[in-house]
């Protein structure tokens, strides 16, 4: 089932579930409008409550399809407040500006659900509070945003900066030039296939699970999930992988050399990997306990440091 | 005809231009002379001044009244920053007592992703080390301060969340609340303990960037909590 | 009248949304008007007004004086109005035409072609079948009362130009209301 349609069905169980005795109206709006946005133009969409998912594709229009929704039992009330939902869209030569404008944005009892395509080429800015932010295929930048809601980023080149509060945040082969951040605080951040230089991703209750992602500055952090890498290392590659409670597993392929400090004050450590000296010559080849684990391994041209506080923390060998 | 040597003041005319007011001016009192004479610009004259009285009585097109609401809230978006270039000063508005916005300020060049990346990753020597506690008190201090300031400002905005994204943040404050207890409880136990120490400070500085997200984000969504229920309540019946 | 303008000008550089508001009132009926007419849209008028005004904000702080706010503000309008039209125009493939054009075309018969009553309606459609020059100066002088002074401020064109293409406008505009 497609994404959208995951969605939609999700909504209508949500709706059914919560139907109160007195039958629920709701009035819905379509709202279509095209525009063109020259090449590497932005495109700018802000929304209160609903989904967005942002398509990248050729030609040079915008084309940008919306569904106001609103539920009161009352269906006159109800077509009130779908008069009150305003989407104003703004067309300059290198920018799209889309804004739903709602009188009192907290508690507006509406949302809109928007379905867009951009030309490929386009950057993107999606914010939005409650609802979820599905992009692919963007060629320029990707920043989005959104409080209770998830984010997935598929086929983008130039990842920025993903937000989200109470979702997940899923990465799907990207790629970045600049700095990338992900974060979320109680959800999951899944990378699958990240190419960059820089990445930061955080979440504090969440899991966080990587893999396939040739990066080169990797930090990563959680209070409370477990964090997984998987994949093999870059060479001068700088990793730092903390957790307070959860744990913090490598499953490393392929042949960098790499060396490692590994740190938990009441978890476990354990390691495939047999250690030689470490590169600074500190005390003790390969020194071990069960805490510590620190040395280094073929090369040791990237840098590991993983550091947890309960958690228990493995290296895996692939 | 010599019309064209004086259509350059027709228009004048037909915008009420005289000679008796350009005496100065024999253009005018020739082209006068002129018009007496001459049906095409006394039809010219005619029609231009029909359209010309028409245009000036057009109905005035009135702006909804919607359209300065939505002025005044794109300026207010305007004026704040998307989160990504917040800097330093820009995270919250004028009313941040300054005390607290300074010592807030000063987390934000401590803490986060500038502050990694100039920070390298420990090589196993340094970590080895075990760090002088009078490094890490001054650094604690400092967490602990911006935390109280951001919590006071925290409850002050209570109100502002909705109900789902309030619990959830509180839930995760408590989850790092716990980290924060462990850290500290093992740093009791083992003092010289540099893992505990990082432990702590690690936590301190994530509790910081929570409460400034859920400072920022009350701040962004703005607004009094009670009023559209009410107005939609009033609809509804 | 200057020295109330830096006033108002300077209040709501100092953040006085009040004084932001006043200015709304003052300017915005007479604006929307003009926009309406310039695009020929409602709805794209409201939007193009928002962002007119939104830069206004922004660009208050390098108001100086020099000329009348009410001008500098009809001159952000219509700059506005202006690349609205012209984006339309690239994207429909249509040429644009220069402010600076001459050359009027003259109705056949010398007789009054106009009735003496003109119809607002078809005023209102014949004005927005003028070219985007000839319209802007038309809409500015004769519905909006300004000089060719104050045009040529609002617009930088020359007032020669701003002479001819009200003679220009009016002169199609005859053509279009005499049949």
């Amino acid at each position: 089932m497609s994404y959208v349609a995951r969605v939609l069905v999700a909504a209508l169980a949500g709706i059914t579930l919560a139907l109160p005795a007195a039958a629920q109206n709701e009035v819905a709006e379509r709202f279509s409008k095209t525009v063109h946005l020259d090449q590497n133009g932005t495109f700018d969409l802000t929304n209160v409550t609903g989904d967005v998912v942002i398509t990248g594709t050729t030609g040079r229009d915008v084309s940008i399809d919306a569904v106001k929704r609103v539920q009161r039992p009352n269906p006159r009330a109800a077509r009130a407040l779908l008069a009150m939902i305003d989407i104003q869209v703004t067309e300059q030569a290198n920018r799209v500006e889309v804004r739903t404008l709602v009188p009192r944005p907290r508690n507006f009892p509406g949302s809109v659900d928007f379905t867009v395509m951009v030309p490929e080429d386009a950057s993107v800015i999606v914010k939005t509070i409650t609802g979820s932010i599905r992009a692919s295929n963007i060629k320029g930048e990707l920043r989005a945003d959104t409080v209770a809601g998830s984010i997935s980023a598929s086929g983008v080149r130039k990842l920025a900066a993903l937000k989200c509060v109470t979702g997940d945040v899923e990465i799907v082969d990207a790629g970045a030039d600049d700095p990338v951040t992900a974060s979320t605080v109680s959800g999951n951040v899944i990378v699958r296939g990240l190419r960059a230089r820089a990445v930061q991703l955080t979440s504090v209750s969440g899991n966080i699970h990587i893999e396939d992602a040739p990066i080169e500055r990797l930090m990563v952090k959680t209070v409370q999930g477990n964090l997984e890498y998987a994949g093999d290392l870059a060479r001068s590659g700088r990793y730092e992988f903390n957790s307070h409670s959860g744990d913090i597993r490598l499953v490393l392929s392929g042949n960098t050399g790499f060396e490692v400090l590994a740190n938990t004050f009441s978890g476990m450590v354990r390691s495939d990997f047999t250690f030689n000296r470490g590169r600074s010559g500190a005390e003790g080849a390969g020194a071990q306990g069960p805490r510590t684990l620190r040395g280094a391994f073929g090369d040791a041209s990237a840098m590991v440091a993983l550091r947890a506080f309960s958690g228990n923390i493995s290296l895996a060998r692939r | 005809m010599n019309c064209e040597l004086h259509d350059d003041l027709l228009d004048d005319y037909v915008d009420g231009a005289r000679a008796s007011d350009h005496r100065s001016d024999e253009r005018f009192a020739a082209f006068e002379q002129h018009l007496t004479g001459c049906t095409r610009c006394q039809a010219l004259v005619a029609d231009l001044t029909s359209i010309r009285l028409a245009a000036s009585t057009l109905d005035e097109h009135i702006p909804p009244p919607r359209l300065w609401a939505r002025i005044a809230s794109s300026i207010d978006e305007q004026q704040r920053q998307p989160w990504w270039q917040r800097q330093l000063g820009g995270t919250f508005s004028a009313w941040v007592p300054a005390a607290v916005a300074a010592s807030i300020a000063l987390l934000l060049v401590a803490g986060g992703w500038n502050a990694w990346q100039q920070r390298r990753v420990e090589t196993p020597q340094q970590v080895a080390a075990p760090q002088p506690e009078t490094e890490s008190i001054p650094a604690e201090q400092h967490y602990e301060q911006a935390i109280a300031g951001l919590q006071q400002l925290a409850q002050a905005q209570n109100g502002a969340l909705d109900p789902e994204t309030r619990a959830v943040l509180t839930k995760n404050l408590a989850v790092i609340d716990r980290a924060i207890d462990e850290s500290r409880a093992a740093l009791d136990q083992e003092p010289a303990s540099a893992l505990a120490q990082e432990s702590l400070l690690e936590a301190l500085e994530t509790k910081v960037a929570l409460l400034q997200e859920t400072v920022a984000l009350a701040s962004d969504t703005g607004g009094q909590p009670e009023e559209t229920a009410g107005s939609a309540r009033e609809l509804d019946q | 009248m200057r020295t109330a303008d830096l006033e108002l000008a300077a209040r709501c550089r100092a953040g006085d949304a009040g004084a932001f508001e006043e200015l709304y009132r003052q300017h915005a009926r007479r604006l929307f008007s003009l926009v309406v007419r310039m695009i020929g849209s409602v709805d794209d008028a409201e939007d193009l007004l928002q962002e007119v005004f939104l830069q206004a904000h922004r660009k208050l702080s390098g108001f100086r004086g020099d000329s009348a706010l009410g001008t500098w503000l009809y001159r952000l309008t219509m700059n506005h109005c202006l690349d609205h039209l012209r984006a339309r125009q690239v994207r429909m493939n249509r040429a644009t035409e220069s402010l600076d054009e001459e050359g009027a075309e003259e109705p056949a018969a010398p007789a009054p072609a106009v009735p003496a009553a003109v119809s607002r309606l078809d005023l209102e459609r014949a004005i927005n079948m003028l070219p985007d020059g000839a319209r802007a100066v038309f809409l500015l002088h004769d519905v909006e009362g300004f000089e060719h002074r104050e045009i040529a401020q609002i617009l930088g064109i020359s007032e020669g130009t701003s002479k001819s293409q009200v003679h220009k406008a009016r002169m199609k505009l005859r053509m279009i209301l005499g049949r």
